[in-house]
C-alpha cells in the first residue's frame, strides 16, 4: 500500500476497524514511513486529549429525578389515576434512586417494606432526598394562588395551600413527589433556617386512627395529622416544638 | 401499557444512560436547558417506543433517538433564524458567549482550546468524534446511530480529526 491508500485506511486502523490482512499491512507500513506515522501519532495524542474527564458534561444535579417524574407522569393513563396498581410504580421509584445514588433511601425501601414505619421512613428520606438534591420546589412562589392551582391536574385532589408566614411558616413553594406508590403534593415552607416538607395526600385507610402523632427518624422530626381526608405529614430537621407548632397552625388555617 | 416486564427492563437498561446520552446532548445543543429539553424529549419518546425495541444495544438504540431528536431541535431553531446551514461543507456554528480564554487560568488554556476545537466543529463530525472517543462506540454503531453508511462516518471521523489534530500542532509550535 502507498501512503495515500495508507492515509484513506488510518483512522480505521486507529479504532480497530479493520481486518487483520489490513492490519498487519498498516503496521509495516508505519514502521518504515515517518510520515505515515506522525499521522498516526497525531490522533494517539489527540485520543488522548479526548480522554479528559472534564470535557464531558455531567448530568444537572435534580435532572435525573425530574426525567424519572416525567415518566411516570407520561405514561399514567389520564382516566384512571385511582385504579391504577400503584405497585407497578414502585421500580421506577427504586431505579431513580439508584441513580440519585440515595443509598439511604434504597436500603429503606428494602428494610421497611410496609406498615406505618416505613411512611416514615419514605417521608423522611424523600425530605432529605429534596434538600440534596437541590430539587426542592417544582413551582416556587410564596403566593398560594400560584401554588395551589399548580397541582391541578397532577394529583387528583386539591390541596390546602396557605402561607403561613405570619406566624412564622413561609410558603416557598410546592412539589410533585411519589411516596409509596402515590403522588403527593408536598408544600415546603420555611422556618428561619429550616425548611419542612408538608405532605399531603389522600388518606390510605379511613378507618385508620386520625389523630396526631409525632415520629423520630435520623434526627428527622415528624407530624403526622388527618385533616378533611387528607393525610399530612409535615418533617423537617426543626425542633419537635417548632413543628409542633406548624401542624397546629396548618390545622387552625384550615379548619 | 406497558406491562411490568418491559417497565422494569427500560429502567434497567435505559436510566443508567443518561449521562452519555446527556453529554452528547450537551455537546450538540450548545447549552443546558436546550440539552436538558432533548434528553427529556429522547427519554419520553424511548419509554413510549420500547416497545418496539428488539436490539440487543440499548446505548446505540437510545442515543439514536437523542441524536435525531436534537437534530430536529437544532434545525427547527436554525430555520427560525434562517442562516446556517446544516449541510457538512457549509456547517458553521454560532459562537458560544463565555468568557474568553484569556479571563481563565493559564494553565487551562489548552484544556480549554481542545474544547473550543470541539465546540466549533460542523455537528456531524463533532456527533462521530463523540460517539467514537467519548463513548466507544463502533463504526456500525455509529453509523445506525447517526442514519449514516460505514463509510461516511470512516470520512468523517479522519475529517474531524485533521481538523482537530492541525489545532495540537499549531499549539506545540507556539508552545
Amino acid at each position: 500500500m502507498n501512503c495515500e491508500e495508507i492515509m484513506t485506511l488510518l483512522d480505521a486502523y486507529f479504532d480497530n476497524e479493520l481486518d487483520l490482512a489490513k492490519t498487519i499491512a498498516i503496521e509495516e507500513h508505519l514502521r518504515s514511513c515517518a510520515n505515515c506515522r506522525s499521522q498516526y501519532e497525531l490522533r494517539l495524542a489527540l485520543s488522548d486529549r479526548l480522554k479528559d474527564p472534564d470535557l464531558r458534561y455531567a448530568i444537572p444535579k435534580d435532572f435525573a429525578h425530574q426525567i424519572r417524574k416525567k415518566l411516570l407522569l407520561s405514561s399514567r393513563p389520564t382516566r384512571r389515576i385511582l385504579s391504577f396498581p400503584s405497585a407497578a410504580w414502585i421500580p421506577v421509584a427504586i431505579a431513580a434512586a439508584a441513580i440519585f445514588g440515595a443509598f439511604l433511601y434504597a436500603n429503606i425501601q428494602r428494610l421497611l417494606p410496609t406498615g406505618p414505619a416505613s411512611m416514615v421512613a419514605e417521608v423522611a428520606s424523600d425530605h432529605i432526598r429534596s434538600l440534596i438534591g437541590t430539587h426542592l420546589v417544582d413551582v416556587e412562589s410564596s403566593d398560594q394562588h400560584t401554588v395551589k392551582p399548580w397541582f391541578a391536574g397532577k394529583i387528583d385532589f386539591s390541596p390546602p395551600v396557605r402561607d403561613f408566614a405570619d406566624q412564622g411558616f413561609q410558603l416557598v413553594g410546592g412539589r410533585l413527589d411519589y411516596v409509596r406508590g402515590k403522588n403527593v403534593a408536598v408544600l415546603i415552607y420555611r422556618f428561619k433556617k429550616h425548611y419542612v416538607s408538608l405532605f399531603i395526600c389522600r388518606e390510605r385507610n379511613p378507618e385508620a386512627n386520625s389523630k396526631q402523632r409525632t415520629f423520630g427518624y435520623q434526627g428527622y422530626n415528624l407530624v403526622y395529622w388527618n385533616a378533611n381526608g387528607l393525610d399530612c405529614w409535615a418533617v423537617s430537621d426543626a425542633a419537635p416544638g417548632t413543628l409542633l407548632e406548624f401542624a397546629k397552625v396548618q390545622q387552625e388555617g384550615h379548619s | 401499557m406497558m406491562d411490568q416486564d418491559q417497565r422494569t427492563r427500560f429502567e434497567n437498561q435505559m436510566l443508567p444512560l443518561m449521562p452519555e446520552a446527556y453529554n452528547l446532548a450537551r455537546w450538540f445543543m450548545k447549552n443546558e436547558p436546550d440539552a436538558r429539553d432533548a434528553v427529556q424529549e429522547a427519554y419520553l419518546k424511548a419509554f413510549r417506543y420500547f416497545e418496539s425495541f428488539q436490539g440487543d444495544s440499548g446505548r446505540a438504540w437510545l442515543l439514536r433517538i437523542v441524536r435525531n431528536v436534537c437534530y430536529d431541535a437544532f434545525r427547527a431553531k436554525e430555520s427560525e433564524h434562517n442562516i446556517i446551514s446544516l449541510d457538512e461543507e457549509t456547517a458553521a456554528e454560532v459562537p458560544d458567549t463565555k468568557p474568553g480564554p484569556n479571563v481563565l487560568a493559564v494553565q487551562n488554556s489548552t484544556k480549554l482550546r481542545i474544547r473550543e476545537a470541539l465546540e466549533a466543529l460542523p455537528l456531524e463530525f463533532k456527533t462521530v468524534i463523540i460517539l467514537r472517543e467519548f463513548d466507544g462506540f463502533s463504526y456500525k454503531e455509529i453509523s445506525d446511530i447517526a442514519g449514516v453508511p460505514v463509510g461516511t462516518v470512516m470520512s468523517r471521523l479522519s475529517r474531524a480529526r485533521h481538523q482537530l489534530a492541525i489545532l495540537l500542532q499549531e499549539e506545540g509550535k507556539n508552545e
